[in-house]
């Protein structure tokens, strides 16, 4: 989970899956919106679980980066750059 | 060594764009996607911020993120607020006829559908006029300006990490190999 284990084994996501997460939700959102595809209660369920899903396992690692960062004012070294 | 470059520059135009998208009525409904509007600045700040860095400088941290969405989200709620209030005094309530339309609708909605009782969806019509009216006072302006900042740097602050995420992170550089011995 992303508020459990080390934090020295901090693991950091591949741009190209945050954005494969972010992109069928803001799909569905605007083509509702454009009145080109009428997003169903079903579209949004599984867009919103992709999303929120995947997402803390994302942030969580950053924010608990940049919080050592501020607090210990030195370079937090980055084990590895994929999930 | 060189020093990072300022903050401030691209944090006030994450601001702008976080109190445009949520100052304007009809493009603030985008932040109705998970507060899409105020993800976007703070993004859009990190973006900016990685641009004037040059290869001499030390590279940009999370932590620089972190602060930069916070910045932006802090100018983003003052620019929104001002924003609104000079939208409603310009143009009178546009907003709060969109909102009340939209009200409307939703409460008609259900209404027919029935799932909600009377005594409820009265509450909620009464509730929602109250807001409206003092939505319109100094008081009410004072009020959101500090949902505001409690509420932008937060999202901001995130909207930040997943730009960082996506436009910030470099991979780590291979180790130098040793010499070969011959």
């Amino acid at each position: 989970m992303p508020l459990s284990g080390a934090v020295k084994r901090l693991r950091f996501p591949k741009p190209m899956l945050m954005i494969a997460v972010i992109l069928p939700m803001v799909v569905d959102a605007v083509l509702n919106d454009a009145g080109l595809h009428a997003s169903t209660t079903m579209t949004r369920v599984a867009t919103g679980l992709l999303f929120g899903g995947v997402m803390p396992w994302c942030i969580v690692p950053l924010l608990i980066e940049a919080c050592l960062q501020l607090i210990y004012k030195k370079k937090i070294p980055s084990p590895d750059s994929g999930v | 060594m060189f020093e990072k470059p300022s903050k401030l520059r691209p944090a006030i135009l994450g601001g702008l764009i976080i109190g445009a998208i949520s100052g304007i009525p009809g493009l603030n409904l985008l932040n109705c996607c998970c507060c899409a509007g105020i993800l976007l600045g703070g993004a859009m700040s990190v973006y900016l911020y990685k641009h004037e860095f040059t290869g001499e400088m030390p590279p940009m941290e999370s932590s620089d993120a972190l602060i930069l969405g916070i910045i932006a989200g802090i100018v983003g709620a003052l620019v929104t607020t001002f924003l609104s209030a000079m939208i409603s005094l310009i143009l009178g309530p546009v907003e709060t006829e969109m909102m009340r339309n939209f009200m409307v609708k939703l409460t008609q909605k259900l209404e027919d559908r029935g799932s909600v009782p009377q005594g409820t969806l009265d509450n909620m019509r009464d509730q929602f006029e109250m807001a409206m009216k003092e939505g319109g006072t100094v008081g009410g302006i004072l009020r959101s300006l500090v949902y505001a900042l409690i509420l932008y740097p937060i999202f901001s602050m995130l909207g930040g990490l997943i730009g960082y995420g996506i436009f910030g992170r470099k991979k780590p550089a291979a180790p130098p190999q040793p010499p070969i011995q011959l």
